[in-house]
């Protein structure tokens, strides 16, 4: 008989170009990495690793590798030995005979992308005949493309339904394309199903349950195995001009920024207080939401998206607190750019914002900044969103229709439509789409994603705020102001005119343009920020185009002239005389130079000192003081040393903020892989270098050499590599002679043909014995194949007690 | 985007820049769905609000109309989704009509059944509405005509009134070619006179907003006219009934046989009565016993003067005459309640509106200068105020002493002029009256008295009048030209508005109009003044302020153009 060529042999024909493409294509093989060729081969037919594999292969993928392991299973001889489907039978029976040369090309991509990805294997150079690889067929499930389990024995002839009960033919139908498996409920089909039945169509599988085995499957499907190739769905949003799309995603642009800023300033000002667990309590949520203007959903995403960019981060104070980092830094850095920090970080952050607020397992809300809002899928979805978006520009997509792309492309592992909805929605709430599709910032971002594998982060950040700045419109510098104490800036503000409103008035419309009013109230804001009042007129007046109205100068000089006639400040201490001259003295008197002494009021001497040490000072000015309390009584020798003590407490902010900003940097610097491809390249060369571990050959004794010490055969192969052999024995059905661990500790050899390799366990029917036992893996020692059975030396006699 | 003269905001107002060179076509775009809310020296402040949109609707304009409008004008990209709000807010009117039903009478039809539902459900259409007539048609009472379409607006589904008008009994009457007060010349209408009288006939029923003294009793007189028929008026008191009949039988081919006066003092029923609110709502013993003068005549029109009255409580009785056309006439549609909608839904939207400063550059009313005069108040006097109760403080700083002197100082710098001198304190206006000599007007100034005082300061005779809150309205005083206020109803803008009405009155020679408010600084008296000025300046009629030591120093001026 031809030495049938094996898996493993398939992957070792591989060069190293294809060895780096599977690797890159399937990256759950680098962690752990293989170091030799046998232990690659076992790690690529682990059931865990087939069932990742498939679930990154999209329709047309998933259903050539179905129609393959169908039409194996059912070619004649099959059990190992059969001809599998070449091409051609592969295109017939997915697309049908009259398929159109696209999708003849698309089913010949496919099948070569599977061989890449090793789902399917060649049996020599130059076969045209496709297999599945060890473990694929498990992993597709016990009803690949919907057809029945395979039942063996010849091909059947199409049933003749002529003489069948009514309704035959559509519950055969039902069966045929949707599910193989019926369950038989009412009466009204059981006739027809005990027809069937009988003559050998159905099989019944329990007393209630049928099903269509799959050989008939086919025959009723004219040898199909699919209705037809899955094309990729194309989205029918409605098209929208980029203008328009532009103009939107500018406004959410502008209005992230904004928000960024006030929460950096609410920050600065006044720490936000933090959980034990460590997220952000809702009152504090509630707070920023408030200063925001804006409500709880947008708030606690600007936060996430602050915190993932690093400009607010754990003080690390206790208790600890959030606080700005380096908030003169971000207001000094032009919009595009802030926008740039903002979205990059977004597009790798792990973190689900939209879950805050849900009540997770326990019940407890989940919160803001706390650990348990990271999922790790979300960034690969994330940019699998951003990817659909990209190959559809022009177009409004919504949720559904994203999802049906996405589903299309992983059918095996379809995201949450929940999840891509959430994930549009951040899209457009930072400007990255505008009505539905990618804005020009928004496709900057991805094509500086894409380059991402070669590019270093960073470099290509021109684009990005160039787009950004392309988008917004341009800056205006008039100011109208008008008689109502109103002023209108027909358009987005320049950055200077814009922070000298923020600081003078009080906003009362956005939108394109912006409405301001000025108060009394806000005036005095402007002055206690240290602007005086003929400033702040004059700064007016620089973009005023007419002069200012009278009612506004007015206000400004009356606000100016009550400013600062209300003063608040802090002494320790006081002398209070009766006599300013006296007050005079004390308060030049060399006694009192440490004490930072300052005149109050002309009877009234303030000083940072305490009253005790005060009091001693001013007698040695030659005053002789007396101590009183609060309310007017004097204070004998016993109050004195209680008075004065010296409390003084506030959180270092600033020590924080350094804590925090060292903090935010090294959490800002994700963490660095290097790509994918550059491991594969390296895990190759290691590959190479161990030399061509095939076939697992490194036992010299030949078969049967068990000893009953029980020390193992010298340079018998690892048990991860005798899993590999078994795997692929089990899917070729050809013997083996293992080397287990038996019932007394000691190790026993066999020769076994492997059924199933899986969950730990070894179906095995032992050749000498001709019978069935499952083995545990851990038990396993060694597994070598043995040559056909023909030449098999029995090792009965060998075994056993010495 | 084109470079246009609208701006619009994410609130939904718009603001029109004035300067614009196609601002006069896109105010005429926006003018049928946006209000004018704000209308200061450089930009126009119009709104979007539902109200608009759906009177918009009823005069045949569509939602496509409207984004156009707002598109074509609009500097910048407009919000897509504001546009699709506006096309989902327009697009809920009409499906509820008001019609007649020939067996039913007054029915509430529905293009959409879950709509009546929702409507049948509310608490508020209780009591308004009859029996189911089948699953689209429910009958109305007809009494509630007006209070179910208000009700039907507060519920967002507004409702069509298709159910027409009366004609009403009909009475010739037309415009009298000639003015007899001025040797019979000849006049006729302003051009915004008749475009207010179009707008109202055209829409059927609604009120008209024009500035104080632009002439809104002649727009009264040329609407009676356009309909010909029997017409009720309803004024705010007795003197402004008389002063109606004086137009109208200045203006009208009316004859003192066809006007009649249903007020206090008289109860006459003509085909053109003169009643006043007060007596229409007279209660006596839970009875309105004047409410039969409503149905003593087929009304074909019927008139509300100073209709910002009308949504007081009290004043609700005279909207149920819905079947008829109801013309309402004001210059200041603003309440501190914020009720103004309840007026268009009682009596109709507004039909005509126009900036005062554009009525003022077109020379129909008097430019006026309106300058607030802060007066320091005494050491003495700032200590009482600052402890004193809450209550008592507007009356502390508002009757200050030191207000005599500056009313001294003002009527000085107006010697010859025609001066009005208004408050709202008994005592402070009769401590005045008694210092600068001049008669005082009050409630209990008797209406003869009234009517010699006002005819006197007409003719000249007098020049200087002290008035209280009661010549808030409606009094006709041609030659003021000063108007000094010292106290007034704590922060009403309207109040302030009408006073300034008193001077707007064109002067013979063109003269500036002076309108002075004298305020105690750093007290509530301040405060309020601010608030109330606050209208006239969003009409443009920005207050200069002066302290009231530079007073001497400062010299009236006209306003800059």
């Amino acid at each position: 008989m031809v030495q049938m060529g094996t898996f493993s042999e398939d992957l070792a024909r591989r060069d190293d170009a294809a060895l780096v493409a599977l690797l890159t294509l399937r990256p759950d093989l680098l962690r752990p990495a293989p170091t030799t060729l046998r232990a690659l081969v076992t790690h690529v037919t682990a059931h865990a690793s087939v069932a990742q594999a498939l679930m990154r292969l999209d329709r047309p993928q998933l259903q050539a590798l179905e129609s393959v392991s169908v039409l194996t299973s059912v070619s004649p001889g099959s059990g190992g030995n059969g001809t599998g489907p070449t091409t051609d039978d592969v295109t017939r029976a997915l697309a049908g005979g009259a398929a159109p040369p696209a999708e003849r090309e698309a089913v010949t991509g496919a099948l070569r992308d599977l061989h890449e990805r090793a789902l399917l294997w060649h049996e020599g150079p130059g076969d045209e005949v496709w297999r599945t690889a060890p473990g694929v067929d498990e992993a597709l499930g016990p009803y690949p493309a919907g057809l029945g389990p395979d039942l063996g024995g010849q091909t059947p002839e199409p049933p003749d339904l002529a003489a069948a009960p009514p309704g035959a033919a559509e519950l055969l139908a039902a069966l045929t394309w949707e599910q193989p498996v019926g369950r038989v409920t009412s009466g009204r089909h059981q006739e027809v199903v005990a027809w069937l039945v009988r003559h050998g169509v159905l099989v019944a599988v329990d007393a209630e349950h049928v099903v269509l085995p799959r050989r008939t499957g086919l025959v009723l499907r004219d040898g199909r195995t699919h209705r037809g190739l899955d094309g990729r769905p194309v989205p029918s949003g409605p098209e929208v001009a980029q203008a328009a799309v532009d103009a939107e995603a500018a406004t959410a642009a502008l209005d992230l920024l904004r928000h960024t800023a006030l929460l950096a300033r609410t920050w600065a000002a006044a720490p936000a207080a933090m959980l034990r667990s460590g997220g952000l309590p809702v009152r504090e949520l509630r707070r920023t939401a408030l200063a925001l203007e804006t409500d709880d959903a947008t708030a606690a995403a600007v936060v996430e998206l602050a915190a993932g960019a690093g400009l607010v981060a754990d003080d690390g104070d206790e208790p600890a607190s959030f606080v700005t980092v380096d908030l003169d830094d971000w207001l000094s850095t032009p919009p595009a750019e802030q926008w740039g920090r903002l979205v990059r970080a977004w597009v790798r952050s792990p973190r689900t914002p939209w879950a805050v607020g849900t009540r997770d397992e326990r019940g407890a809300a989940r919160a803001a900044l706390a650990a348990d809002l990271e999922r790790p899928w979300v960034v690969l979805l994330r940019r699998r969103v951003l990817a659909v978006l990209a190959q559809n520009p022009g177009r409004t997509l919504d949720a559904e229709q994203v999802h049906a792309v996405l589903a299309w492309s992983s059918p095996r592992a379809v995201p949450p439509v929940s999840a891509v909805a959430a994930l549009l929605a951040e899209t457009r709430s930072w400007g990255v789409t505008g009505r539905g599709a990618l804005s020009r910032a928004g496709r900057a971002l991805v094509a500086e994603l894409e380059a991402d594998g070669t590019a270093p982060r960073g470099a290509d950040g021109i684009t990005l705020t160039a787009a950004l700045d392309a988008m917004l419109p341009a800056p205006v510098e008039d100011l109208l102001l008008q008689g109502d104490l109103t002023g209108v800036v027909p358009g987005r503000p320049a950055a200077a005119l814009e922070s000298l409103l923020d600081l003078s008035s009080e906003v009362e419309s956005r939108g394109a343009g912006l409405t301001v009013r000025f108060t009394p109230a806000s005036v005095t804001r402007a002055l206690d920020a240290g602007m005086s009042g003929t400033a702040l007129r004059a700064a007016l007046a620089r973009f005023s185009p007419s002069p200012l109205p009278q009612p506004l100068e007015y206000l400004v000089d009356d606000v100016a002239r009550r400013h600062g006639t209300v003063r608040v400040g802090t002494a320790q201490s006081y002398v209070r005389v009766a006599d300013p001259a006296v007050a005079a003295a004390i308060l030049t008197h060399r006694a009192l130079e440490g004490a930072e002494a300052f005149l109050l009021a002309p009877t009234v001497v303030a000083a940072q000192v305490p009253a005790a040490v005060l009091a001693e000072a001013v007698r040695a000015a030659g005053s002789s003081p007396v101590l009183e309390a609060p309310d007017g009584h004097l204070l004998t020798g016993a109050d004195v040393t209680a008075v004065g003590r010296a409390r003084t407490r506030g959180a270092d902010i600033a020590a924080g903020r350094r804590r925090a900003a060292s903090r935010a940097r090294s959490a800002s610097e994700q963490r660095d892989d290097g790509s994918d491809a550059d491991r594969a390249r390296a895990v190759v060369q290691r590959l190479r270098a161990s030399g061509a571990d095939t076939g697992g050959d490194t036992t010299d004794d030949g078969p049967g050499t068990a000893t009953t010490t029980g020390t193992p055969s010298a340079g018998t192969p690892d048990p991860v590599g005798a899993l590999g052999v078994l795997r692929e024995a089990a899917a070729s059905g050809s013997p083996v002679r293992i080397e287990v661990i038996g019932a007394r500790g000691l190790p026993e050899s066999r020769d076994v043909v492997p059924v199933r390799v899986d969950g730990g366990r070894i179906r095995l029917r032992d050749l000498t014995r001709d019978s069935d036992l499952t083995v545990a893996v851990h038990r396993l020692l060694s597994a070598t194949r043995l040559p056909p059975a023909s030449e098999t030396s029995d090792a009965a006699p060998e075994q056993g007690a010495r | 985007m084109t470079d246009g003269p609208l701006i619009v905001q994410s609130d939904k107002s718009l603001l029109l820049e004035v300067d614009h060179p196609r601002a006069a076509e896109a105010r005429r775009a926006i003018a049928p769905f946006a209000e004018l809310e704000r209308a200061p020296e450089h930009m126009h402040t119009y709104r979007l609000t539902p109200l608009g949109l759906w009177n918009a609707r009823a005069a045949g304009h569509d939602a496509e109309q409207v984004v156009h409008a707002l598109v074509e004008h609009s500097r910048y990209p407009v919000p897509h989704a504001l546009l699709v709000d506006i096309a989902e807010t327009m697009d809920r009117y009409g499906r509820l009509t008001l019609s007649k039903h020939p067996t039913h009478g007054l029915v509430l039809e529905t293009t959409d059944r879950a709509v009546l539902t929702e409507v049948l459900r509310s608490r508020k259409t209780a009591g308004l509405l009859g029996e189911r007539i089948d699953e689209d048609t429910v009958a109305v009472h007809p009494s509630e005509r007006g209070h179910l379409k208000q009700v039907l607006v507060k519920l967002g589904w507004p409702a069509e009134d298709l159910a027409g008008y009366v004609d009403g009994e009909k009475h010739p009457i037309a415009l009298s070619p000639t003015d007899p007060a001025h040797d019979d010349r000849p006049w006729s209408l302003r051009p915004y006179q008749q475009q207010a009288v179009d707008g109202f006939w055209h829409g059927g029923s609604g009120v008209v907003v024009l500035p104080c003294g632009a002439g809104k009793t002649i727009v009264g007189a040329a609407s009676m006219a356009r309909s010909g028929t029997t017409t009720l008026i309803l004024v705010t008191n007795t003197v402004s009934a008389r002063q109606w009949r004086d137009e109208l039988l200045r203006r009208t081919s009316l004859t003192d046989e066809e006007i009649g006066e249903y007020s206090g003092a008289r109860k006459e029923i003509r085909p053109v009565t003169i009643a006043t609110y007060q007596v229409l709502t007279t209660r006596r013993k839970g009875v309105y016993t004047h409410l039969e003068l409503l149905d003593a005549r087929d009304w074909g029109l019927v008139v509300y003067d100073e209709v910002h009255l009308l949504p007081a409580p009290i004043f609700r009785m005279t909207a149920d005459l819905q079947a008829r056309r109801r013309l309402g006439l004001t210059a200041t549609l603003v309440r501190e309640d914020g009720r103004e909608d309840e007026v268009f839904s009682l009596i109709g939207p507004k039909r005509y509106d126009a900036p005062w400063k554009d009525i003022e550059a077109q020379g129909y009313i008097a430019p006026a200068e309106c300058v607030e005069v802060r007066l320091t108040l005494p050491d003495s006097d700032r200590m009482a105020y600052a402890v004193a109760e809450p209550e008592d403080r507007y009356r502390l700083a508002a009757a200050a002493p030191g207000k005599n002197t500056v009313v001294d100082t003002l009527i000085r710098r107006h010697d010859g002029e025609q001066i009005l001198v208004i408050g709202q304190y008994i005592d402070q206006l009769e401590e005045l009256s008694e210092h600068i000599g001049a008669p005082l007007i009050t409630g209990e100034t008797t209406v003869r008295e009234r009517q010699r005082l006002f005819d006197a300061f007409r003719s000249g005779e007098i020049s200087r009048l002290v008035v209280s809150k009661v010549a808030n309205f409606s009094i006709d005083l041609p030659e003021a030209s000063v108007a000094i206020q010292v106290s007034g109803s704590f922060g009403s803008r309207q109040e302030e508005a009408q006073r300034l009405g008193r001077v707007m009155r064109p002067k013979a020679d063109g003269r500036t109009a002076h309108f002075y408010a004298v305020v105690a600084r750093d007290t509530v008296d301040q405060d309020f003044a601010a608030h109330r000025q606050r209208f006239l300046a969003e009409q443009g009629y920005a207050y200069r302020i002066v302290d009231a030591e530079d007073l001497s120093t400062d010299h009236p001026r006209s306003p800059v153009e």
